[in-house]
């Protein structure tokens, strides 16, 4: 496997000799990820106790939370907390049903929570990240508008949807995308894991569905929540934008 | 009675103080067309007052009398635009505002609105004659119009003489000549 590597690189340094050091870069950092990722797994499944994974959990969404904000340049002393908490309240019904589900399947609870709540944090990233950046772009751009409406008998609420309404279709479209591919061409990372697993070829689609499901709802949940827990954030008590 | 007392914005050089009484044409002018938007905004309750007061009746803009402010106002911006460089913009229809809980039971329809956008300018492209005609048929006391066009000023007369305030940007002579107050930035 090595040498098929070095051969690939080879080939793209002949034709590219600058994009050798970023493949360089790029590989270091993606096997001390894989390290460091295997290492926590590896002391979670030793531990095999609900605060540690708990703790994983906090420390994760934590950390997409600091990300996401940082991607919509916003101030993350601020907003923090609530998106923090947006994503864990958003994360928690989902990830319940699906390990409730996965526990009448017979898994055992603490080999299947961290996988499970991996994905559903994974796809919340990609989600929670487009619908912030979408919807904060769009109160920046759309002020006018904004003000044109509540000065005209529009609440607060009322005057936000349009913002609402791109940020949460920003929020599912990568989802809905990754859904509408040929999936016969493009199979699902997650469906051949579960057959890698052992698992059998229908258990492995319904676990698949599941899990979309899930990341759909946490996703939207999530960026519902965090639209209204940031919202005094942006807003202040006279509806004057107050981020920019 | 719309008053401005010594008012001082952020980023403003200087304070404005206005009296806007019933049945007057009150036209801000002088300053850039931002400017004076910005001035109109601020009775609104959408920008930051650094010193001085705005008041309504005697009761000052403050931000649990703001919601009571903007229910007495209407508002006819000069244009509706995003800030900036937007890949798709939606601006705000009439059916939007009429559509609104608050204005859910206005007798408003298309036609009502075409008759109206007839009656400010019978050739009515410019966005503007819109813009003012939903401000207007929302039926509150106070009008604030941003750069309305001159050939609607007869209209913002009629409107007046029906016992509203109107309050209004320009720097058409036209404009501020028709005028019953002319307040200068």
């Amino acid at each position: 496997m090595l040498l098929l590597f070095g051969m690939a690189v080879a080939l793209l340094a002949l034709t590219d000799r600058s994009f050798l050091m970023r493949i360089f870069q790029v590989t270091v950092i993606h096997v001390s990820q894989m390290l460091l990722l295997g290492g926590c797994v590896w002391l979670l499944w030793r531990l095999s106790c609900w605060w540690a994974d708990t703790l994983w959990l906090l420390l994760t969404v934590t950390t997409v939370a600091f990300l996401l904000i940082d991607k919509a340049r916003l101030n993350w002393y601020k907003l923090l907390l609530p998106v923090t908490v947006a994503l864990l309240a958003g994360l928690s019904l989902p990830l319940l049903a699906l390990l409730m589900s996965f526990r009448q399947a017979g898994a055992g609870l603490w080999q299947i929570f961290v996988p499970l709540a991996a994905v559903l944090v994974g796809q919340l990233y990609v989600g929670a990240s487009r619908a912030l950046q979408t919807y904060t772009r769009q109160l920046r751009h759309t002020q006018q508008h904004y003000q044109y409406m509540v000065a005209n008998g529009a609440t607060h609420l009322e005057a936000l949807m349009p913002s609402v309404r791109r940020g949460l279709k920003a929020a599912v479209l990568p989802l809905l995308g990754q859904m509408v591919k040929p999936l016969l061409i493009v199979v699902p990372l997650l469906f051949c894991g579960l057959l890698l697993a052992g698992a059998q070829p229908v258990v492995a689609v319904v676990a698949s569905l599941l899990i979309v499901g899930a990341s759909l709802s946490a996703q939207v949940i999530s960026s519902v929540l965090m639209f209204c827990l940031a919202d005094r954030f942006f807003y202040d008590a006279q509806d004057r934008f107050i981020v920019y | 009675m719309l008053e401005l007392n010594e008012v001082l914005l952020e980023g403003e050089p200087q304070t404005l103080s206005l009296m806007a009484h019933e049945g007057e044409l009150t036209c801000l002018t002088g300053g850039s067309s931002e400017r004076l938007t910005r001035w109109l905004l601020a009775m609104l309750g959408f920008e930051h007052v650094k010193s001085g007061y705005i008041s309504l009746d005697g009761e000052p803009l403050t931000p649990q009398s703001v919601a009571i402010f903007r229910s007495m106002m209407a508002y006819a911006p000069s244009q509706l635009e995003p800030i900036g460089q937007v890949t798709c913009y939606t601006p705000p229809t009439a059916q939007d505002v009429f559509g609104l809980k608050a204005n859910r039971n206005l007798p408003v329809s298309n036609s009502i609105l075409d008759e109206e956008m007839r009656h400010i300018c019978p050739n009515h492209a410019d966005n503007r004659v819109q813009l003012l005609a939903v401000a207007s048929l929302l039926g509150r006391p106070i009008l604030l119009v941003d750069n309305p066009l001159p050939q609607s000023i007869d209209y913002l007369h009629q409107q007046a003489a029906q016992g509203r305030t109107v309050v209004l940007t320009s720097q058409e002579a036209m404009v501020t000549g028709a005028a019953n107050q002319i307040v200068e930035l």
